[in-house]
């Protein structure tokens, strides 16, 4: 990654690059969100059942779509932690700190996200 | 942090990052609640069914309404970049707060009332 978190946001950092990213992502996000939430809520059921998932989820375009909507949220995510964390006057020190523990909640989204998707169903 | 003035579109960006950091919280909880459809049938079922109880409507509410104010927000902010530029950036947040304002109450109806 070419993220420097020093300059990040300025053209030292790439930060137009992150900028773009950052509405692009967010927008098909947007996008991928109102699928999401139709999915899920207009089933005609109180709530989602495990066999209603285990039919969406047979199909493997779902799969790709779900895995897709995670990566996408956990980039926009660390990315608006990291603009945030460097656009605040706080100690380097504290600015990695916060950025570690942000990178931490990311992976563990991601690892654990990744394998419920495709450990069932398979 | 507190050295800015409260202008408008200061305010727009300081709720911009806490819903964001709020996102980011619900995301975590919520790919830990859905783990359970890969342990078995039964706990993904009891789950769903606890999670379905009003105190956790009244907390989808307030998920509403961040993921509403973000999105839309985030929207008016693409406008701002791409289309419009500065000038409308005030009253295109206003339109854009009232229009997610409406829709989480429209949400919260659904949600918690008309259930």
């Amino acid at each position: 990654m070419t993220t420097n978190i020093k300059y990040n946001g300025s053209a030292k950092s790439g930060g137009i690059k992150h900028w773009f990213f950052q509405r692009w992502t967010g927008m098909l996000l947007i996008c991928m969100l109102i699928t999401h939430f139709v999915i899920s809520h207009f089933h005609g059921h109180p709530y989602v059942t495990y066999d209603m998932v285990m039919e969406r989820l047979a199909n493997p375009v779902w799969k790709f779509f779900d895995l897709s909507f995670l990566y996408l949220a956990a980039y926009h995510g660390i990315m608006g932690v990291l603009a945030v964390v460097s656009d605040y006057k706080i100690s380097a020190i504290l600015k990695v700190t916060i950025y570690s523990v942000a990178m931490a909640i990311m992976a563990y989204i991601v690892i654990f996200g990744t394998i419920t998707i495709l450990s069932v169903n398979v | 942090m507190f050295d800015y003035k409260l202008h408008v579109g200061t305010i727009a960006w300081l709720f911009h990052r806490i819903s964001g950091l709020v996102l980011i919280f619900y995301l975590s909880l919520h790919i830990w609640v859905v783990h359970y459809i890969a342990e078995s049938p039964e706990k993904f079922d009891a789950l769903m069914a606890f999670l379905a109880q009003p105190i956790f409507k009244l907390a989808e509410v307030g998920l509403m309404a961040a993921i509403l104010y973000h999105s839309i927000n985030g929207f008016r902010i693409v406008l701002v970049d791409y289309v419009w530029g500065n000038a409308n950036q005030k009253v295109l947040f206003w339109i854009s707060f009232g229009i997610s304002t409406v829709l989480t109450l429209i949400g919260a109806y659904f949600l918690l009332i008309s259930h």
